[in-house]
């Protein structure tokens, strides 16, 4: 393999006399059935190498190096692995080339060869969210230009993971929801859920997330709020108050009762500034609205009491109890 | 064993004769007893011993030389019957073993001398004789003169016939009397004409040859035995962690220049069928002219061999078709090979450009034949990376080897342009030990000089692919770690 790395390199410069053997070569290493982790290395190496050479090399040739390269790395990769312990993917700045040549060529799976290579996780460093964070503008628009294979959603749901909320508010909230619109994440999807969490919590609180992002994300917060109780210690998130307000004003009740359960359960009284008062109000209102809501609350806090080892706060458990009373005396 | 009783007869002359002793004592006693029993005569102390006389001593050395040599050759004869059985016994296993086994012993038969003392039964046999003989005439002579006279005659004449074939054979090889004096005194005289100094050489080769001979015998003895049997397979799938360490390699050097040497005289030598088809199959896997390999392939054989399993309509003959494979496949392995040393020794070997065709559902034949019937190298080529999922494993590992030894041979020649006339690429997955091949072969093509480490590495994954392959994932996953 090392006498490869050494032979394909400087054949890689165009004024080589045997430059064009190179595609052949490639051609021919993706044929490999299952490629070794040097070889992996070593075909995002030629990434690299076809981009420092580019000057020398047409658009066509450049492209068509770039995605044979990428190809040989990364295709046979089985998408659910994000972590390979003795790779080493060594990240240059002429790797950043790949963004526009990749994703311009159209190909899914080649774009999908360049997520997995910068969204790989190894012992000896973490996956580029700087290289990453240049393919935004190219994520948020790709389901409307190619199509998507799961492997392909997958590695975008990956991407996005890694590049977190903040790298999105660049190119347009709006645009974002749509992209994890078109996703639909689900929980099974997730590498790091506690990322998503994160990601999530801030694009619900976004004024496009309240409007745009349907009622399933928010059920999948709670959910992602439910089983991750370290990353509710550790994290201490941001409360939005305007939430609430753009809620109630929109009577989203289903939202609403998504987020009252999340609000519970991340910022329950007394750990947070969230007035007691406030959210015994909000929990009357709710229940007032949609009666259901008391089982399905109650339900998710037992629940968090069960995964968190904490006890479910004493205002909640009078708050339901007062609302049961009060039907029960309706009933009467 | 017929000196033996002479022996005893001429034994007896050499103690004291006891009839004499007693002779003399009976007259001491009548003449001291009663002096007039015999006039003239006193009474006489006894006579002393006497030593046996000369010629007595002689004879009874000559006959005794006989008799012990004569022994002796009896005991190196039944020892080198001993030896030869040995030789001859079969160690079981399959044919190639068994080839393999018969191999090893006829190269030790070649470098210990055995023949040496094969040799040396006849000569000690005619020097016991000369013995008896000589002794026989000198004992005859002090008995009876004209007895003797006829014995040394007949003697003289047998001494004369067998000078006569001496000289018979030393002035000719082709005479049929050859003795072991006759090679000598032609070694001699060849040495006496060439001079001196090609004389004392010689003898400092025989010293130095002795020398050696000591040393081989030191080792054999006290160091190590020839593990024999030794299956084939054995020597390249166990140790797998040793493959590149040198004495691994020395071992796989030894062992393919044995088989080398073995498939070589089987196709020379041998008509069984069954053994033919082992040595044309091997005949396709063992590495020819390589450094310590001086046998050559019989091509003729081979190529006989190929074209008799068609028939005139280039259709392969039903029962024929893994001689014809087989066949098939030592003929572009040795053309390669050849081509490896130099274009000029290549064409000692062509390659055949027939109209012989395969079944349709035989892909691996058919494949063989496409690639045998190109004559541009670079179609070759291509045919040779052209592997698809409906060839065998085991072809497809052949052909990557085979691949190699192509590129290694025609690296400076090829035209990718024809190349890709041919070559049809594709997406469809191919093992690692395959891929292996085709990587340096790629390398090469991109201009790579042939490392020694190279070809090594390639001879342990696929060199003598078809028998010895089964550990090869566990090496290549330690060449990749």
């Amino acid at each position: 393999m090392r006498q490869l790395s050494k032979s394909i390199a400087p054949a890689i410069n165009p004024s080589h006399n045997r430059h064009d053997l190179v595609p052949l070569v490639f051609q021919d290493l993706i044929r490999l059935e299952s490629p070794p982790h040097h070889l992996i290395a070593m075909a995002y190496e030629w990434c690299s190498l076809i981009c420092e050479n580019s000057q020398g090399l047409n658009l066509k040739d450049r492209e068509r190096l770039l995605l044979l390269s990428l190809k040989i790395g990364f295709r046979r990769l089985d998408p659910g692995h994000q972590w390979i312990e003795d790779l080493r993917l060594n990240h240059t700045e002429h790797h950043r080339g790949l963004a526009d040549v990749v994703f311009e060529s159209g190909d899914s799976e080649a774009i999908a060869d360049l997520l997995h290579a910068w969204t790989l996780d190894g012992q000896y460093y973490r996956p580029t969210r700087t290289l990453l964070g240049i393919c935004t503008g190219h994520l948020v628009d790709l389901h409307n230009r190619v199509p998507f294979s799961s492997r392909l959603r997958r590695l975008v749901i990956r991407s996005v993971e890694v590049i977190g909320y903040k790298g999105f508010e660049g190119v347009g909230v709006e645009r974002f929801i749509e992209l994890l619109n078109y996703l639909h994440v689900t929980v099974e999807d997730m590498d790091r859920k506690f990322k998503w969490a994160n990601l999530l919590l801030d694009t619900l609180q976004s004024p496009e997330g309240i409007r745009h992002l349907p009622h399933w994300y928010w059920e999948l917060l709670v959910e992602l709020a439910l089983t991750t109780p370290r990353w509710l210690r550790d994290e201490n998130p941001v409360y939005n108050s305007q939430v609430v307000k753009s809620l109630t004003e929109a009577e989203e009740w289903d939202k609403l009762e998504c987020w009252v359960g999340t609000i519970w359960i991340i910022w329950p009284p007394g750990a947070s500034r969230i007035k007691e008062d406030d959210l015994e109000w909000l929990t009357l209102l709710l229940f007032y609205q949609r009666p259901g809501a008391v089982q399905k609350l109650t339900q998710w806090m037992e629940r968090w009491g069960g995964e968190s080892g904490k006890e479910v706060p004493a205002s909640f458990e009078r708050i339901c109890r007062k609302v049961r009373e009060a039907a029960q005396q309706d009933l009467l | 064993m017929v000196s033996s009783a002479f022996v005893i007869d001429v034994h007896s002359k050499l103690r004291p004769d006891p009839d004499k002793q007693s002779a003399a004592l009976l007259r001491a006693i009548l003449l001291t007893l009663n002096q007039s029993a015999i006039p003239g005569e006193s009474p006489v102390v006894l006579p002393t011993q006497e030593p046996p006389p000369s010629e007595v001593v002689t004879v009874t050395g000559l006959m005794y030389a006989s008799l012990l040599i004569s022994l002796f050759a009896a005991f190196v004869a039944m020892l080198g019957k001993q030896w030869l059985n040995r030789y001859l016994r079969n160690a079981g296993g399959s044919m190639i073993e068994r080839c393999g086994d018969r191999q090893r012993k006829f190269d030790g038969l070649e470098k210990w001398p055995l023949h040496l003392f094969v040799e040396s039964l006849p000569v000690m046999l005619q020097i016991a004789l000369l013995l008896l003989a000589c002794g026989l005439c000198q004992h005859m002579w002090s008995i009876n003169t004209s007895v003797a006279s006829a014995l040394i005659t007949l003697t003289g004449l047998g001494v004369l016939f067998y000078l006569g074939i001496v000289i018979a054979g030393t002035s000719s090889y082709a005479c049929p009397f050859q003795t072991p004096i006759s090679i000598l005194l032609r070694g001699l005289w060849k040495n006496l004409r060439y001079g001196v100094v090609s004389f004392t050489a010689n003898c400092g080769k025989t010293l130095s040859w002795t020398h050696r001979m000591w040393n081989r015998s030191a080792r054999l003895f006290l160091h190590r035995l020839p593990p024999l049997p030794i299956p084939l397979e054995y020597v390249h799938v166990q140790q797998p962690e040793q493959w590149l360490k040198p004495g691994g390699l020395v071992a796989v050097w030894r062992t393919n220049a044995n088989d080398v040497r073995c498939v070589s005289w089987i196709l020379r030598n041998i008509t069984d069928p069954e053994a033919l088809d082992i040595a044309v199959r091997l005949a396709g896997l063992v590495w020819w002219f390589e450094d310590g390999t001086d046998a050559e392939p019989s091509y003729d054989t081979i190529v006989s061999i190929f074209h008799a399993c068609f028939d005139i309509n280039g259709k392969v003959y039903p029962g024929s078709r893994d001689r014809a494979y087989y066949s098939g496949r030592a003929i572009l392995w040795i053309r390669t090979l050849a081509t490896c040393k130099s274009e000029e020794f290549a064409r000692r070997f062509p390659l055949l450009v027939t109209r012989h065709t395969a079944p349709a559902s035989d892909h691996d034949l058919g494949h063989l034949l496409d690639i045998n019937n190109c004559i541009a190298a670079e179609y070759r080529f291509a045919h040779l990376f052209n592997i698809n999922p409906k060839h065998s494993s085991s072809h497809s590992q052949w052909i990557s080897n085979a691949l190699f030894h192509h590129s290694r041979a025609n690296r400076t020649v090829l035209d990718f342009g024809l190349f890709q006339e041919v070559y049809e690429g594709g997406e469809t997955t191919i093992p690692l030990d395959v891929m292996l091949n085709r990587i340096l072969t790629w390398c090469i093509c991109l201009g790579s000089p042939v490392e020694r480490e190279m070809l090594e590495l390639q001879d342990r994954s696929c060199g003598i692919s078809y028998f010895y392959l089964s550990g090869f994932s566990h090496r290549l996953s330690t060449v990749i770690a």
